[in-house]
């Protein structure tokens, strides 16, 4: 009687059986589950019995249907249907099992299951497409950099021809503001250059010896200048330990600072600009060089503190500037393994610290003798190759090289015309600009290596480019070239280059 | 003449099955993903020319193996609907091997093939992914606007009265 009783209760209760004849009509139903008339054409209950309705021609088979949601009148439910086609002894008939209890909770599961996994994959897709247009980004930006450094070059260049002409002083004041326009653009666009390197992760750090004195030196030249101009106090604080020869990237060191103090210079306008130089002994081989840069002037506002210390790029809200310039020394300080702090609640200016571990150098660096340059370039007769097809840095690079009138100047248009020129002139040294039509200043330089004539093959190459990321400049130098000049460049940097290829071939 | 055909809605979890029949049927559409466990079984009377035509649509349950499914669901089938989400490239990564489970199984029942959430991902872009990896597309569709919704339904329609 009690498993009756239970059978009723736990069982039944689960369960209905229909049975139905020939034509769909039920004949029996024991209504646990819903209610269904005796008499009523199943097909007309729900679309389900429309697509079975067939399976009943065919005599004494029995499909199993799972997790059937139906709803019939006013009962919605989820049931395992078995369906029998009926045979000689037996109406076709129907067991409903409800499920529905079973598939509520297995809806919360999947539901989360499957909208994690959507979500995960959507999340990777957004990823994928930000890293597309990041790389579109920064190909955008250094295709628009590269050519906008060309023209700015040339401008560049004759401003620094034109100083040296009679002028009176009106026109120096005009041309001295033109310049410094010129040099602020060639910044930006140096930032800008840094900042897409940084992001595709191209920016290497080279690691070479140098000294500290002479990098404090060259940062003196600089702001001694500002600092009597701007009426400020810059205070050089070096302390007592701090090693003589270090090994990093002097040249981002030296942009870091520059960059600090930039700032620093620009936003005081009273008081002044202070940068201290500590060293903390790390292990037996590296120290630990901090930079402190504090200034009494505006300082940050709060609200932009925590976006520098987060290492997001920093928009300047109220001052002028393109905030490039913070952003790439927090790139460059964290590429060096470095840490940058900007101290909070000083009562007056900022105060920025950057810390960078380096590598003590055993033995002292050679450095340039700049001294020995006159000499060299007035002392040689010297036959120069211009390979350029820009006519306007044609005139450039023969004005500037006119300064010397030893220096004999040939031009050609692209790397056919180098190819041939070379075979009737005995060149010194060739100025080759990268790309130019019909054949590039690369393939030029391949074919020259590879001259039957050694004499020919060893002419030194020179490459002058806008392009010198680090790929390009290791291009260049694995093909060969025995150097490369940046454009924009600057009379002193293309002579200080010449210098060199002079000095290589004396050694040859 | 009156006539009723099954058709089967089938491919991954989330690519817009429901929402698909959901548009259809009712001409609705909720941005709320709700997971369909099992089946649900629609209708919808449609005139092709003089004739009528009842489709039984069953909603089934995503799976991203057709050999997964229960054979019992695939009885009586007139015709299959593949759908795939046009963002989610998990759901048409194996699309060619699908189709051909499908056209080996069940040979005699039409298949169509459709690209659904158009809405959030232009056509041309998609055009570009369908290239790389060789898709079958037969529609493109986005339950969200509704776009080539009917169109598709009423031309499996079209194809199963013939």
């Amino acid at each position: 009687m009690i498993t009756e009783f239970l059978k009723q209760k736990y069982v039944d209760s689960k369960c209905q059986i229909l049975v139905f004849d020939d034509d769909g009509c039920v004949t029996e139903s024991d209504n646990f589950l819903f209610k269904i008339k005796l008499g009523q054409q199943l097909v007309k209950i729900h679309p389900f019995f429309e697509t079975i309705s067939y399976l009943i021609i065919d005599k004494n088979q029995e499909h199993v249907f799972h997790c059937i949601n139906l709803e019939i009148g006013e009962v919605t439910g989820t049931y395992n249907i078995v369906f029998f086609s009926g045979s000689k002894d037996l109406n076709p008939y129907l067991i409903f099992y409800d499920f529905t209890d079973n598939c509520n909770y297995l809806q919360t599961v999947v539901q989360k299951r499957n909208e994690s996994a959507i979500a995960l994959e959507l999340q990777q897709l957004k990823k994928k497409q930000l890293i597309k247009e990041k790389k579109f980004k920064n190909k955008f930006l250094a295709n628009i950099s590269h050519d906008l450094k060309t023209p700015l070059g040339a401008v560049l260049g004759f401003l620094e021809i034109l100083e040296d002409t009679p002028l009176n002083s009106n026109q120096q004041d005009i041309i001295q503001t033109i310049k410094k326009s010129g040099k602020h653009i060639k910044s930006l666009i140096d930032d800008l250059l840094d900042l897409t390197k940084i992001e595709a992760g191209e920016l290497k750090i080279n690691y070479t010896p140098f000294s500290v004195h002479e990098l404090i030196n060259h940062i003196k030249k600089i702001y001694i200048p500002i600092t009597a101009s701007k009426k400020l106090t810059f205070n050089l604080n070096l302390k007592q330990n701090i090693p003589h020869f270090l090994i990093c990237d002097k040249t981002r060191i030296l942009q870091i600072l520059i960059n600090l103090l930039d700032n620093a210079f620009k936003f005081t306008n009273t008081g002044s600009v202070s940068l201290t130089l500590e060293s903390k002994q790390i292990t037996e081989n590296f120290v630990e060089l901090s930079f402190s840069v504090i200034d009494t002037g505006i300082g940050f506002p709060d609200d932009k503190q925590n976006s520098i210390n987060s290492f997001t790029k920093f928009h300047q809200s109220d001052i002028d500037g393109s905030g490039l310039g913070l952003s790439i020394v927090q790139k460059l300080v964290e590429n060096m393994n470095g840490k940058l702090h900007i101290q909070k609640n000083i009562p007056r200016g900022t105060c920025v610290q950057i810390s960078i571990p380096m590598q003590l150098a055993i033995d002292n660096p050679v450095f340039d003798n700049q001294n020995q340059q006159e000499t060299i370039l007035t002392q040689n007769h010297l036959k120069v190759l211009i390979a350029e097809d820009n006519e306007t840095n044609i005139m450039l690079l023969k004005k500037i090289l006119s300064q010397y009138p030893n220096i004999t100047i040939t031009t050609a248009n692209n790397g056919v015309e180098v190819l041939e020129l070379v075979e009737q002139n005995a060149f010194d040294f060739i100025l080759m600009d990268i790309e130019m039509p019909i054949m590039g200043g690369l393939k030029a330089n391949n074919l020259l290596k590879k001259h039957p004539n050694p004499a020919i093959a060893k002419i030194p190459v020179l490459a002058i480019s806008a392009n010198t990321g680090e790929n390009d400049i290791q291009k260049y130098m694995k093909a060969g070239m025995c150097g490369y000049i940046s454009k924009p460049f600057l009379k002193q940097e293309l002579f200080n280059a010449i210098q060199k290829i002079i000095l290589i071939k004396q050694v040859l | 003449m009156h006539n009723s055909k099954k058709i089967v809605l089938v491919g991954h979890f989330g690519v817009g099955k429901s929402s698909l029949i959901r548009r259809y049927v009712k001409n609705t559409f909720s941005d709320d993903y709700l997971v369909t466990i099992g089946v649900h079984i629609v209708k919808k009377t449609v005139q092709i020319g003089n004739d009528e035509l009842t489709l039984i649509i069953w909603d089934i349950e995503g799976k991203e193996d057709m050999q997964k499914l229960r054979p019992s669901f695939l009885l009586g089938t007139s015709g299959f609907m593949y759908v795939f989400d046009a963002t989610r490239s998990s759901t048409y990564i194996n699309l060619l091997a699908e189709i051909n489970f499908i056209e080996t199984h069940y040979p005699k029942i039409n298949l169509v093939t459709v690209a659904n959430k158009l809405d959030i991902l232009d056509k041309n872009t998609f055009e570009k992914i369908k290239e790389k990896h060789k898709l079958r597309v037969d529609y493109y569709a986005s339950a969200k606007t509704g776009e080539n919704v009917e169109l598709i339904f009423n031309a499996i329609a079209k194809n199963l009265i013939k």
